[in-house]
């Protein structure tokens, strides 16, 4: 039948109205805009006709293809006079110290072809014991920052040497001769070189009589000063002691980070860490009071969130435990949360340590009555061996700013510090500045302090220069230069020399600071010493090892003269649990903020957080909640933004959900928002968008975080780095944030985090802890490793096998491991945009989780359903405890990445390796999917040519890309990369024992990330060696492998968690003392 | 008289005339001394040169004339234990000596002592004083292989000019032939042919021979293809690549006539993964005296005088002068993402320079030498791919024994315990010894990651 039915498709074709017959005849219904496109007259009168245009295309690609056959030239341009110790292609090592005002470690600095490379601590010799942290492994960085000015500058312009001397000079001349007063505000300067200089500079500008008209202000962003007065008071010495962890059995700290910034926490890091290893007799029990969730927080036995102003009364409270007298009137619940603590600490007697971290006379005063009561002056604190850092004075600083208010000062010369960021006024002090005759500034950049002086006579990076320091009475350090200076700088205590005519300017190779340490350490050092029997041998000496000690003086008791009664009434109790408080801290990365330029620290992801290029304010989420801040942050779900005001200061801040936050507190990280106003303090301190354009605001820069420094006071003639929060508000604005992990918990699966506590682990059998994985094999049970789908790969037993193993118990989770891996094996920056994509490029995370009130026994006790249970161990407790695992490629032995390859371009070696081929590989990323771990990373882009990552990528800065260790390849557009344990280090350490003809020795070869751990608790090395620290771990009763039942048979063991606490302990403290007790566990 | 000199027959015949004259003037040098200054050369160039010359001043004296000097100073036999032990004769303190100290000892120090024996000296006296300055180079290969190189040079050019002069007769033949059928139509009272073109006669012709045509457009076809596949084949392979460096240096006259060891300039290659090239102060070692040579030399030597400012004229360093970098051309240049240790090759694999670089003792500049003339050095292994490409390398680590390892690793530890573990799998050791020999790859040697990283 046929189909009669007509179909139109409009209106109009219905009713064949005209206009429609009409178009109908017309291909297009519209007019086509032909004349509008090719209207262009200009096109008209070009010659090119279409033909010709096609003809040059086809030539041009026929041009471009034959020309990428020619290889291209390839210089080599040998040394005119190679120097004797410089061999191409090998690296050379150089003994030197790290100091910036905050951070100290001795360190060994890595050189190719004389340029640094990398630094790590050095294990033989110094203090630190081989620590370092992060920013202290990132510092060779900013050394070829091209923003590091090239010169002295008179006025923001490049000038000479020879005009700044000539000008500074003169003035310094005429204001001392007319009597005006001249100031040298530094940072700590522990160099007793340098402080031999400002005495000299001192007598020669200001010779007697006229002394009192020059001053030396020591200035400390992050200040302690009241310690030295809390120990003036007690014991009548200005003092910072010696503090020693590895004595103490009990460790209470209120609010000190003593692993990651509180003074000289490259020490104590390793002291620390000699008693958290279970398989020792005993292991400290650390407790830790504080407001914000801090890494020696998250690594202490019990935690307890308090607020700020609470720490006086813990103090107090524990005071009143062990003595018996009351000092103030503490809450009851502060007590209660200190009870087990003083309890433990009266136990453990004089094997004991008390430290707090605030700047608060009071608080640490307290602190010394108890550590006076517990009789630590004799054993964990040395009052004999004073440490030289923090000597800032806050109330000279503050008496400064008076005086130049005042107009008193005629010249201010400032050294090392950038009082303008990190001062509470810094606003004001940048326009007293302009009051000074006389401003210069010795900052390498032009930042926000220095761009305000008239002059600046920029000082060497530390790389570049002879220093010399005295960390603590006993110990003194060298810092050697490790290249020759980049640009036209000049040692800042040169300058000192050449303004105060004692030395003449030659170049930038001028010794004269070098000079004065030498004889300086002939003169003081060499007749303390019996070692070395001449001066030249002992200099030697002193720089190939980088540092000495001579006798220590052993602690001994001090009485203690302050009178609590009085300090008892200074104590005002808190504001109340409604008002809310701000604690202003310094994190992993950051510190105070001095390295703000350094991409490979901007792009660490905060040990806690894991938010990277960024500061915010973090808040426990119950709060956030009732605040109606969104709590959920992810690559697409933004954070909300608060408006915070502190006294009459305002800032807005994004708002990150932190677990263990007190209540009614919040926590921003100092050290951000560098260059406020557009300083020219380098690239990597600004924000860009998703094309690589600097982000602006009002015709400015815009810098990455906030300047937190801003709601720091001096309070009772003390910088106070927490305060009480006028009024938080929401802004109504949402702010993306990019965080390296979005999930916080485990969820359950014991096969990914293993925990238990010391008791139970010295007491049960390994099953009842560390339980094998089972399979179920037809109707039965069978151990994994009984399992297998392919045939094993030979490595066990022959040649060599290499493995790792991280001790959970030992990580602290400070990232320095992630920024050695990075600057070792070349891992590119990516930049916020990219890291908020989770397409962050690091070969090592560290994964941090927090654990959850749900587990699957409570759920079964209280007939909770599966997805209910899910849900909610999903939500971390609210003072949750915490693990880390650092995370990398396991080297599977049978590694599902390998069978999923294409082209086989990730294979497996006969030593275990899971090898990557880059020129191999096609990007399919089906190994990436394939990886059970996610340890896989995929180049997105070329980061060595794309305009989006050129602000930050070291690569594409060709002073910058200096940096790149030229034993790895650069990866490009399209490969995958991931960890390759270090395999340039494996096959130079096998080659130099082929050399040698000698076996390859435990630790012979390490990893970059082994190498830098400050807590070793990366262990790597050739399993099949049978007397290796890896064979003994991988055999230690608390080995485990993640995700065991996969069957993958990685060469990584992970040491499981053990915790010095019983669980009740931990629950006790835990809850918050606001919300009614659970009673599900009783 | 030597800067006038060419490479051709002309020359040649230059050289013998010379060479002759040489080795004559030699022989009448010869009555002079007690030694025989044949043995003297290699002696003096071994323990000498380096700081030596008989005519000029170096980092020592010029020596022409030295025992003469000594004998006229009265202390002619000390000279022989001034050789031998410097400071035996510095304490014994002769006026002599010590104008010489004054005058060297500042910037040059004092002479090591030689380990050579009293006949020995008289050798190389008699050297010193027989010594003619070199005129020219008997330097034959480099004479043939320039030549040959111009002929293959030109080659392509003959062809053009065969095939033009092939075309011109085939074209005149073309139309002689027409011009001829047209008069015999003309006779035989026929019509001209048309007057058509060559493109439409060549058509018919080849319309008339089908086959024929069919098969030769093939044949070109295949042969084009072919051409373009091996000339692929030959992207990223550079043998013979021997750019022109900024100094004519030959390896012939250093490495080769004057025998100097390869590791002497060539110094990192123990300790290293580059083997480096010298920087010119090492050869300001001997080139202080030595600022002439066979060929080039006078305006090579200059080059190196110039990158580190030397006088030579005043035997000195000019002070404050900016030094100027020589920059050599890379030859044997691999890919960023090799990685290539000499230290590996050479130390633990007991490896010979020419085994991959070839007899560099008879070549000038760098060049990367063709695997074909490689596989004809003793000793090594015949390798079918070409120098410096993957197949190169991995082919050779496939043959190669690992020489630590065989004898059960005896000698070195580190080896020793890797035989100790491959005896542990005795099956994996069978079949790694089926061949007799544990070859690199077994051990390896093949694995993307010992290379790329």
């Amino acid at each position: 039948m046929n189909n009669n039915k007509t179909y139109w498709k409009g209106i109009e074709e219905l009713e064949q109205s005209p206009s429609f017959l009409a178009k109908r005849e017309n291909e297009f219904p519209e007019e086509i805009a032909i004349d509008e496109f090719l209207g262009d007259n200009k096109l008209k009168e070009t010659s090119t006709a279409r033909r010709d245009f096609l003809k040059f295309m086809g030539f041009s690609l026929a041009a471009a293809t034959l020309a990428a056959c020619e290889s291209p030239v390839v210089n080599s341009i040998p040394y005119i006079q190679k120097p004797d110790d410089v061999d191409p292609g090998v690296a050379n090592w150089y003994a030197s110290t790290y100091y910036d005002g905050y951070d100290y470690a001795s360190i060994l600095v890595k050189t190719r072809e004389g340029r640094p490379i990398f630094i790590k601590g050095n294990k033989k010799f110094g203090i630190n014991k081989g620590a370092g942290t992060a920013r202290i492994t990132a510092s060779v960085l900013p050394l070829y920052d091209t923003a590091r000015l090239s010169g002295p500058t008179i006025d923001g312009n490049y000038s000479d040497w020879a005009t700044v001397d000539a000008q500074i000079t003169k003035t310094l001349e005429n204001i001392a001769k007319t009597g005006g007063k001249t100031v040298l505000l530094t940072n700590t300067i522990i160099s007793p070189s340098t402080l031999s200089v400002i005495d000299t500079f001192k007598n020669k500008v200001y010779p007697e009589g006229s002394e009192a008209n020059f001053e030396h202000v020591t200035y400390d962003a992050l200040s302690y000063s009241a310690i030295r007065q809390a120990n003036k008071d007690s014991f009548d010495l200005a003092v910072i002691p010696d503090y020693d962890f590895s004595k103490a059995k009990v460790i209470v700290s209120i609010s000190a980070d003593f692993l990651t910034n509180w003074l000289l926490h490259t020490e104590y890091i390793g002291q620390y860490l000699q008693n958290r290893k279970p398989e020792n007799e005993w292991m400290s029990r650390h407790f830790q009071y504080e407001s914000i969730l801090s890494v020696t927080g998250a690594n202490a036995d019990v935690r307890v969130a308090i607020k700020p102003s609470e720490e006086v009364l813990v103090a107090a409270a524990i005071y009143q435990h062990i003595s018996g007298n009351k000092i103030a009137n503490v809450p009851q619940h502060l007590l209660e949360l200190t009870a087990d603590a003083a309890k433990e600490l009266k136990n453990a007697g004089n094997a004991s340590l008390v430290v707090a971290g605030s700047n608060n006379v009071v608080l640490q005063t307290i602190v010394n009555a108890i550590n006076d009561k517990l009789g630590n002056y004799t054993t964990t604190i040395n009052l004999n061996n004073p440490v030289s850092l923090f000597q800032g004075n806050d109330k000279e600083v503050a008496e400064l700013m008076d005086e130049i208010r005042a107009g008193k000062i005629k010249a201010l010369i400032m050294y090392g510090v950038n009082p303008v960021y990190t001062l509470p006024n810094g606003k004001e002090f940048a326009e007293l500045l302009s009051k000074i005759e006389l401003t210069v500034s010795f900052n390498g950049y032009a930042d926000e302090t220095a761009s305000k002086c008239k002059y600046v006579c920029p000082d060497h990076h530390y790389l570049e220069a002879w220093n010399d320091f005295q960390v603590k009475k006993n110990h003194y350090a060298l810092a050697q230069p490790a290249i020759r200076p980049l640009y036209e700088t000049r040692a800042a205590q040169e300058s000192l020399m050449v303004w105060c005519g004692e030395a003449q300017r030659g170049d930038k190779d001028n010794d004269t600071y070098y000079n004065i340490i030498k004889a300086n350490w002939a003169l003081y050092g060499f007749p303390q010493q019996t070692a070395y029997t001449t001066v030249e041998e002992y200099w030697n000496y002193m720089v190939h090892n980088g540092s000495g000690s001579t006798e220590l003086t052993p602690p001994s008791a001090v009485p203690f003269m302050a009178d609590l009664s009085v300090l008892g009434q200074k104590i005002t109790s808190s504001d109340g649990p409604e008002s809310w408080e701000v604690v202003l801290y310094t994190n992993a990365a950051m510190g105070i903020g001095n390295q703000a330029n350094n991409p490979w620290l901007q792009e660490l992801p905060d040990p806690i957080t894991k938010v990277t290029w960024d500061n915010y304010i973090t808040m426990s989420p119950a709060d956030m909640k009732e605040l109606g801040f969104n709590t959920h942050i992810g690559q697409e779900e933004p954070a909300s933004v608060a408006s915070i005001k502190v006294g009459e200061t305002e800032m807005k801040l994004p708002v990150y959900p932190q677990p263990g936050q007190a209540r009614k507190t919040v926590g921003i990280a100092l050290g951000y928002g560098r260059g406020e106003n557009g300083e020219n303090i380098g690239k990597s301190a600004f924000q860009y968008g998703q094309y690589g354009e600097p982000l602006m605001q009002d015709g400015k820069p815009v810098s990455v975080g906030k300047n937190a420094f801003i709601f720091t006071s001096f309070v009772n003639g003390y910088i106070s780095y927490s305060n009480v929060v006028s009024s938080i508000n929401d802004a109504n604005e949402n702010y993306l944030l990019a965080c390296t992990q979005t999930h916080h918990t485990i969820m359950g699966r014991n096969s990914v985090v293993r925990e238990t506590t010391f008791s139970f682990y010295k007491t049960a059998p390994k099953e009842a802890y560390n339980e094998p994985h089972e399979l179920h094999y037809y109707g039965e049970h069978k151990p994994v490793e009984e399992i297998d789908l392919w045939k094993s790969h030979p490595v066990e037993e022959v040649g060599h096998r290499w493995g790792m193993s991280v001790d959970l118990n030992t990580c602290i989770g400070c990232g320095n491991c992630l920024v050695a891996c990075q600057a070792e094996n070349n891992v590119p920056v990516v930049g916020k945009d990219e890291i908020r994509r989770s397409r962050d490029m690091h070969w090592l995370r560290i994964d941090r989780y927090y654990s959850s009130d749900m587990n699957k026994e409570k759920a079964k006790q209280e007939h909770i359903g599966a997805i209910s249970m899910y849900a909610q161990m999903e939500i971390p407790s609210e003072n949750p405890e915490v693990v880390f695992m650092p995370m990398m490629c396991q080297h599977c032995n049978h590694a599902p990445c390998e069978t999923v390859c294409p082209v086989a371009a990730t294979t497996h070696s006969n030593e275990g390796l899971n090898m990557m081929a880059y020129n191999r590989c096609i990007g399919t990323r089906y190994c990436a999917n394939n990886c059970p771990y996610k340890v896989r990373r995929f180049n997105w882009f070329n980061y060595t040519a794309y305009k989006k990552f050129t602000a930050f990528n070291p690569s594409q800065d060709d002073m910058m890309r200096m940096v790149l260790n030229p034993d790895v390849t650069v990866r490009t557009r399209g490969v995958m990369e991931k960890c390759t344990m270090c395999v340039q280090r494996i096959q130079a350490g096998k080659l130099e024992a082929k050399k040698a003809g000698k076996k390859v020795k435990d630790g012979d070869i390490v990893t970059a990330c082994a190498d830098s751990c400050p807590t070793d608790a990366i262990t790597f090395g050739d399993w099949n060696d049978e007397n290796s620290q890896i064979r003994k771990n991988s055999e230690s009763k608390r080995a485990y492998q993640a995700l065991e039942e996969v069957g993958v048979k990685p060469n990584i063991w992970y040491l499981l968690k053990v915790r010095n606490v019983e669980k009740e302990m931990v629950q006790k403290h835990h809850e918050p003392h606001t919300e009614e007790k659970h009673n599900e566990h009783a | 008289m030597n800067e006038s000199y060419h490479y051709n027959k002309t020359g040649l015949v230059k050289i013998s005339v010379l060479f002759f004259f040489l080795i004559t003037t030699s022989i009448a040098n010869f009555t002079k001394a007690a030694g025989d200054p044949a043995k003297g050369e290699p002696l003096f160039k071994a323990n000498c040169a380096s700081c030596h010359h008989p005519d000029k001043k170096g980092t020592g004296p010029a020596l022409r004339g030295v025992q003469a000097r000594w004998e006229a100073a009265g202390i002619g036999a000390d000279l022989y234990l001034w050789v031998k032990n410097p400071n035996a004769v510095i304490s014994k303190g002769h006026a002599y000596v010590n104008d010489l100290l004054n005058e060297w000892k500042p910037k040059s120090g004092i002479m090591a002592a030689q380990g050579v024996s009293d006949e020995q000296i008289d050798d190389i006296l008699a050297y010193i004083e027989s010594y003619t300055e070199p005129v020219a180079a008997n330097n034959n290969t480099s004479v043939v292989e320039t030549n040959s190189k111009e002929e293959s040079g030109s080659g392509w050019m003959w062809y053009v000019i065969l095939l033009t002069i092939f075309l011109i007769i085939a074209i005149s033949a073309g139309s002689v032939r027409r011009q001829l059928v047209n008069a015999n139509r003309a006779q035989q009272g026929l019509e001209e042919l048309p007057d058509e073109s060559y493109w439409t006669i060549w058509k018919k012709w080849a319309w008339r021979n089908k086959y024929i045509t069919t098969f030769v457009i093939l044949v070109f076809l295949l042969g084009g293809t072919l051409d373009v596949w091996y000339r692929l084949l030959d992207i990223g392979v550079y043998e013979n690549y021997k750019p022109e460096q900024p100094i004519k240096f030959s390896h012939q006259l250093h490495a080769g006539q004057n025998k100097i060891p390869c590791q002497y300039c060539h110094h990192t290659v123990e300790k290293s993964k580059h083997a480096s090239i010298p920087s010119p102060m090492l050869c300001m070692n001997c080139h202080k005296a030595i600022n002439n040579g066979p060929q080039y030399g006078k305006e090579e030597i200059a080059k190196i005088y110039k990158a580190v400012g030397y006088d030579p004229d005043e035997a000195q360093y000019i002070k404050d002068y900016q030094q100027q970098p020589i920059k050599w051309i890379k030859v044997h240049s691999l890919p960023d993402h090799v990685f290539f240790s000499h230290q590996q090759h050479v130390v633990a694999g007991k490896l010979d320079c020419k085994q991959c670089h070839g007899e560099m003792e008879k070549e000038t500049v760098a060049r990367i030498m063709p695997h074909e003339e490689l596989n004809k050095i003793d000793g090594n292994i015949k390798i079918d791919r070409a120098t410096l490409t993957m197949g190169w390398c991995i082919e050779c680590h496939n043959k190669t024994e690992v020489k630590g390892i065989a004898n059960e690793g005896k000698g070195n530890e580190y080896y020793a315990e890797m035989w100790q573990r491959l005896k542990k799998r005795p099956e994996l050791l069978k079949k790694h010894l089926e061949d007799e020999k544990i070859t690199v790859a077994e051990l390896g040697g093949w694995e993307c990651a010992k290379c790329h990283y």
